[in-house]
């Protein structure tokens, strides 16, 4: 059992205001990843749980039982950090055992958990070296070692992967994914990678200038975005944003009317936003379809972004199937796939359909 | 071609080394020469070559431990003195210096305006001061206290003397060491107090040889506190080999004792260097 409860956080450098009204539970055996933007106090609220830091206002408490005034070591949570950490003076072994001799665990127990660990993680040729004698890739796989050997109550990432290159990153994720689904601990994840946050979180926290945008499944949030923040950050490439006006349930947008679909009582000015696999080429002109020119074709091997301007100079980026015939300065008319648009405020940002 | 200037390279490289080796060394070697000389071989000239030029007696040496009484020096007691006073000096020194540099690079102070840059600065401002000026308020301070002519004030003076120097050097090296390093220490189960002996200092080696070098050579071969501030129950050894410089000079057990008081110095200097050069931080932060 491990619930980690934030309630009514508030966390202030001076005048500035890192963190502010966070409310968040954290349920037992949950992986939850806070994402957002660098300087959105993902972190901050990451090493205020682990106890490094100290919020201004609010509570944390893990079981129900409030972390006030305890320290780190205290609190039986481990955490992986960004820089690896690991002791530059102790060999893999070492590093792995650390906790544990610090415990005061005794020899034979030690030895046999840093083994287990090791093996699970393939990492046990490397005990007998130094940090600075491996890869980037074996560090951060000791560093993770280094919280498995303790089987804490809560993991705790501070965005462990970013100083990797792209194919580490993708290989470590999935050991990370696995580990969780073998060992079931509560897990706290802080990236500004959306695609790391979408592929390991039970749920997503969306962090936005120190507040919480929203809170949901990885699938909730790309398919119903509360607003437009989160509706440009979570998905690459970003959603396209169009400038459109609402009357009785039909959508004028860049010289097209589209459907605005069931529910939507949106009228006048509004942000219409479709994903760019949202958007389907070949639809007919006039009602239904915007017509936009073709700046830049980028083949992906999969499928192929398409970029291009609509007649008014508005922005697009399209996914299309790869083989589809386009070339640069053709005419495409584009059709939303029913169902797909979402409407934001102009002014507020927020969701409306 | 490549070979041949690689070997000249090498060649040079040795030549310089050799020279320099030779400039270092034979001082000490004209040192060892004349301790084993006496009065005729000191006087007539330059000497080099034992039993050749110059008949060779131990007189310097053994003098150095025989009674004042008896014509010798009795050195035994001021080496010891020595001893005690510079090792305890740099032990505290080391001790409160690498905490006081410890809490400077890692929490945040404030008094009033002044942060923990002027800290540090106040630290070694107390270095500006030359030791001619700092003699006589040492020496009444000292006397006021009834701590002149003891082992403990003078170990006091020279704390006050050393710790610039250990905070000045170790503020560096832990401003080095990533900040992530004690912040996994403490999540790993360490209070501060153990994070700072068992994770931070070990990675400070290199820095800690450097202050333990400078705290050493300077309290252990000071001579201007140790004449002002001692002089009849305490006695250090650099006051004492130049005391022998008085009326009639013995350059034997002159020479001998120089090469004695070297000795401490070089043996810590040979135990020490190989902590120096090691990069232990290399790996910490990712490259």
């Amino acid at each position: 059992m491990a619930e980690v409860s934030i309630s009514g956080v508030f966390k202030r450098f001076g005048p500035v205001a890192a963190l502010s009204e966070i409310d968040l539970t954290v349920h037992d055996n949950e992986f939850v990843v806070l994402v957002g933007p660098s300087g959105s106090g993902k972190s901050t609220l990451l090493r205020i749980v682990a106890g490094l830091e100290r919020q201004s206002e609010g509570s944390v408490a893990i079981d129900g039982r409030d972390m006030a005034g305890i320290a780190p070591k205290d609190r039986d949570v481990a955490m992986v950090f960004q820089s690896h950490a690991l002791y530059p003076h102790m060999n893999v072994f070492d590093n792995l055992a650390f906790n544990q001799r610090i415990r005061g665990v005794d020899r034979k127990t030690v030895d046999r958990k840093v083994r287990e660990v090791a093996e699970r993680l393939e990492i046990t040729e490397l005990l007998r070296r130094r940090p600075r004698q491996m890869s980037g890739g074996q560090r951060q796989r000791v560093a993770i070692g280094r919280a498995l050997v303790r089987d804490p109550r809560i993991f705790l990432f501070d965005e462990p992967l970013s100083n990797l290159d792209a194919e580490l990153r993708v290989r470590l994720r999935t050991v990370i994914k696995r580990l969780h689904k073998e060992m079931r601990r509560t897990s706290v994840y802080v990236t500004h990678d959306q695609v790391e946050a979408m592929t390991l979180a039970d749920r997503v926290v969306v962090l936005r200038d120190g507040r919480i945008e929203q809170i949901g499944a990885p699938d909730a949030l790309y398919e119903k975005p509360a607003n437009e923040f989160v509706a440009g950050f979570i998905g690459s490439p970003a959603m396209n944003f169009l400038r459109g006006e609402a009357a009785d349930g039909v959508l004028r947008v860049a010289g097209a009317e589209l459907a605005a679909g069931p529910a939507s009582g949106a009228s006048g000015p509004v942000t219409v936003g479709i994903r760019p696999e949202d958007l389907l080429a070949g639809g007919a002109e006039g009602r239904g379809g915007i017509r936009a020119r073709i700046t830049l074709v980028e083949p992906m091997g999969a499928d192929t972004l398409i970029f291009c301007a609509t007649d008014e100079g508005q922005e697009l980026t399209v996914r299309l199937p790869r083989h589809t015939a386009v070339r640069e300065r053709e005419t495409l008319t584009l059709a939303p796939r029913a169902g797909a648009v979402h409407l934001f405020d102009p002014e507020t940002g927020i969701r409306l359909n | 071609m490549i070979g041949r200037r690689a070997d000249l390279y090498r060649v040079l490289k040795y030549a310089a080394l050799i020279a320099w080796s030779i400039f270092v060394v034979a001082p000490f070697l004209w040192a060892l020469s004349t301790s084993f000389k006496s009065d005729p071989g000191v006087v007539g000239g330059a000497t080099y070559i034992p039993f050749l030029e110059y008949e060779p007696t131990v007189e310097g040496w053994t003098a150095l431990f025989r009674d004042t009484s008896s014509g010798g020096i009795s050195m035994q007691g001021p080496y010891l003195s020595s001893l005690v006073v510079s090792l305890i000096s740099t032990s505290i020194a080391l001790f409160l210096g690498t905490l006081a540099a410890y809490g400077l690079s890692r929490f945040t102070f404030r008094a009033g305006p002044l942060g923990n840059n002027d800290i540090t600065f106040f630290f070694i401002s107390q270095r500006i001061m030359p030791p001619a000026v700092l003699a006589i308020p040492y020496f009444l301070l000292l006397r006021f206290t009834g701590l002149l002519d003891t082992h403990l004030g003078l170990i006091l003076v020279y704390v006050a003397m050393l710790l610039p120097i250990v905070v000045w050097v170790m503020v560096d090296f832990f401003n080095t060491v990533p900040i992530e390093l004690d912040e996994a220490a403490l999540i790993d189960g360490c209070n501060p107090i153990q994070a700072f002996y068992r994770i931070i200092l070990p990675n400070c080696a290199p820095g800690m040889v450097v202050a333990t070098l400078l705290c050493i050579i300077f309290s252990w071969s000071d001579f201007f506190f140790a004449l002002t501030l001692t002089f009849a129950k305490v006695q250090l050894l650099p006051p004492t080999i130049v005391i022998l410089n008085s009326n009639k000079v013995p350059w034997w057990s002159l020479s001998a004792s120089a090469l004695v008081s070297v000795l401490p110095l070089v043996i810590i200097a040979f135990v020490l260097e190989r902590y120096l050069a090691r990069g232990t931080l290399a790996g910490v932060i990712r490259e």
